[in-house]
């Protein structure tokens, strides 16, 4: 028996789940008298797996049950919240006293802050590894750092700028990992995101600022963010490939949303509908190879929002066709009979695939 | 590469302190040597923000410079623009568009919906008059408005819309004199040096950071010509130093639309970056 082998708390919790569906499971076939263990083998067998529980819940406190599971999402909720109204509060803390100090104390209190925030960050994760407080700490940390550079340009009116998004990039993916938290992978994310699209933005001579007006800057760091997890291994990081994932697909679909039904916004030399009609050509494509290959590959949220998108390409279409030509009572039994079809479909989908781990 | 703990931490620290320097840098920078250009504004054209929302709880204090651009054509009864706000200038034409990077190529036929047609704004480098022959010429149009409506006022007695449009005008022209802001967009370019050669006194022109927007129309001749207008400049709320908030002066500017300012002249100085910052600041 070797905890060791674990590489990520997820994968440590996964262990912890399986053992409890299989104690659980044991006692269903014996009480059913389709398996009967001898005292010897019920006794070596739970010692291995307490001993193994307990090692998990000492290295990656895991959940050995299902009232702890609950009691951890409620933590995770708690530790959320928290963040939220900390990072409030050292912002709003800062904004009423500001204006009894000069710049240079301003300036030391903004790094003071961000400092020691981080300095704390990483002395709590020495006690705590990969825990709520270690997370709440994180976030509070990523506030504190943004206020930081933020409120310097406020005090000497430093001309916005795009490149504020890099330093952000780097801490929210700083923190992400030391910390293992997807919160800020995904902050992390977006900053570096919104920075690669008002960069490709200026060069064609346009003010940064309104990179949103021409989405089709998100759609190729939306395609490296979603084919990083293949080249960069996330092994040790619970979920972070499933996040580079799932941002990947929702900075390319909204940006292709937008654009089937905008056409006006993109950088194509062509009419506004021949623009609408390649994007919504795109989404669907796009969306329904999503969910084929999220199927293929066990990546259940790349098929979620490959299906979600589907959907949500289908329903604007029904609306642009039938919305004003329509009885509504009769427009929205469409939507629901559409519905069941592809609860229909997917049913089949499932029935038809083959078991197999989560690449 | 394997990261300790050890490793993180200097990473972060590192991170932290090196922009801030990079930014600071950036400030020290701005501010070094002389300035290039330093205006006596005044509270006509520095005001204060609404305390509305978050501004409620802030104890700094941000003015809002207030620009204009050029009027020509004076409209009886309407006032002129005394609040900064985008809008459309005579010299923005499509020559002056053209020169600040915007594509010259026509769009096809009426559909605006080739590329060609949608421009979207550009950064350029505005050129700021303080009370020079742009105010003064807005001062001669509301001026000449008021004599022309108490001519027809007097020509007219009795007739209660001359009398309202004579009052309004004196208002108008009254404002003009005493209120509004002096301050003037009048050129653009992307070459900051030229913009110097061509408006070297430092004490009346500033060079700032603005944004403008161009869309397709059609010149006088009927052929198809890019018109613009100013977004916006950058950076056109300016932080009042600590030193100067305890000051009758500055710290009691008026809010929008509240009753008259206490008179201050405040000196603002913009440096090579463009950039401004708040010198001084006096009661007048």
């Amino acid at each position: 028996m070797d905890a060791t082998n674990f590489t990520s708390r997820t994968d440590a919790q996964r262990r912890a789940d399986d053992i409890r569906v299989f104690r659980g499971e044991l006692q269903r076939l014996e009480q059913d008298g389709a398996l009967q263990l001898s005292q010897p083998q019920r006794e070596q067998l739970t010692q291995y797996h307490d001993k193994l529980l307990a090692r998990l819940a000492e290295q990656f406190d895991v959940d050995r049950d299902a009232q702890a599971k609950q009691l951890s999402l409620g933590m995770r909720i708690a530790s959320f919240l928290g963040a939220l109204a900390l990072g409030a509060s050292v912002f709003f803390l800062f904004y009423q006293f500001w204006g009894y100090f000069g710049e240079a104390a301003q300036v030391a209190i903004l790094l003071g802050s961000a400092l020691a925030s981080f300095a704390a960050t990483m002395w709590i994760r020495t006690k705590e590894s990969c825990g709520y407080f270690t997370k709440l700490a994180a976030l509070v940390a990523f506030a504190c750092y943004v206020l930081n550079i933020a409120m310097v340009g406020q005090i000497f009116n430093i001309t916005p700028s795009d490149k504020a998004l890099l330093p952000w990039a780097a801490y929210a993916f700083l923190l992400a990992y030391a910390c293992d938290l997807r919160l800020l992978l995904a902050a992390g994310i977006l900053c570096i995101a919104a920075f690669i699209s008002a960069r490709a933005g200026t060069w064609s001579g346009m003010y940064w600022i309104h990179f949103g007006e021409r989405p089709e800057t998100f759609l190729l760091p939306a395609l490296v963010l979603f084919l990083l997890p293949q080249f960069i291994r996330q092994d040790r990081f619970g979920g972070f490939a499933g996040t580079y994932r799932l941002m990947g697909m929702l900075l390319f679909f909204l940006p292709v949303l937008v654009l089937a039904n905008w056409g006006r916004l993109s950088y194509l030399d062509l009419d506004r509908q021949s623009v609408q009609g390649l994007y919504q050509v795109l989404g669907f494509g796009a969306a329904a190879a999503a969910a084929w290959l999220g199927a293929r590959r066990h990546w259940p949220e790349v098929v979620n929002a490959g299906v979600t998108f589907f959907t949500i390409f289908l329903y604007t279409k029904f609306f642009d066709w039938w919305w004003n030509s329509m009885p509504k009572y009769l427009f929205f039994l469409v939507l629901g009979l559409t519905a069941i079809l592809l609860l229909l479909v997917f049913r089949r989908l499932r029935a038809a695939a083959p078991e197999g781990e989560s690449a | 590469m394997n990261w300790n703990g050890k490793s993180i931490l200097y990473a972060g620290l590192g991170l932290i302190l090196a922009s801030n320097l990079a930014a600071l840098g950036g400030v020290g920078y701005n501010r070094m040597g002389e300035p290039d250009s330093a205006l006596r504004l005044s509270q006509r054209e520095l005001m204060r923000p609404y305390r509305w929302g978050i501004e409620r709880e802030s104890s700094g204090l941000a003015m809002i410079l207030q620009w204009r651009l050029p009027v020509d054509e004076p409209k009886a009864g309407n006032g002129f623009t005394y609040y900064h706000a985008g809008g459309s200038a005579k010299w923005l034409d499509h020559a002056k568009l053209t020169a600040l990077g915007f594509d010259a190529t026509p769009p096809r036929g009426a559909d605006e919906s080739n590329a060609a047609s949608r421009l979207l704004p550009r950064e350029a480098l505005l050129v700021l008059e303080f009370n020079g022959p742009a105010y003064q010429h807005a001062l001669d149009v509301v001026r000449d408005l008021a004599a022309r409506e108490q001519a027809l006022q007097a020509a007219n007695p009795g007739n209660e819309e001359m009398k309202r449009r004579a009052k309004m005008a004196r208002d108008q022209a009254a404002r003009e004199e005493n209120e509004a802001s002096r301050l003037f967009i009048i050129d653009a370019g992307p070459d900051a040096a030229r913009l110097r050669a061509a408006y070297p006194d430092r004490t009346r022109y500033a060079i700032v950071r603005g944004e403008v927007r161009a869309s397709w129309g059609v010149n006088a001749a009927g052929q198809p010509a890019l018109s613009g207008q100013v977004d916006g400049i950058l950076v056109d709320r300016i932080h009042v130093p600590h030193a100067l908030l305890s000051g009758a002066a500055i710290g009691g500017a008026r809010e929008r639309g509240a009753a008259k300012a206490e008179p201050f002249e405040a000196v603002v100085n913009f440096g090579r970056r463009f950039e401004p910052w708040i010198v001084s600041a006096a009661g007048l």
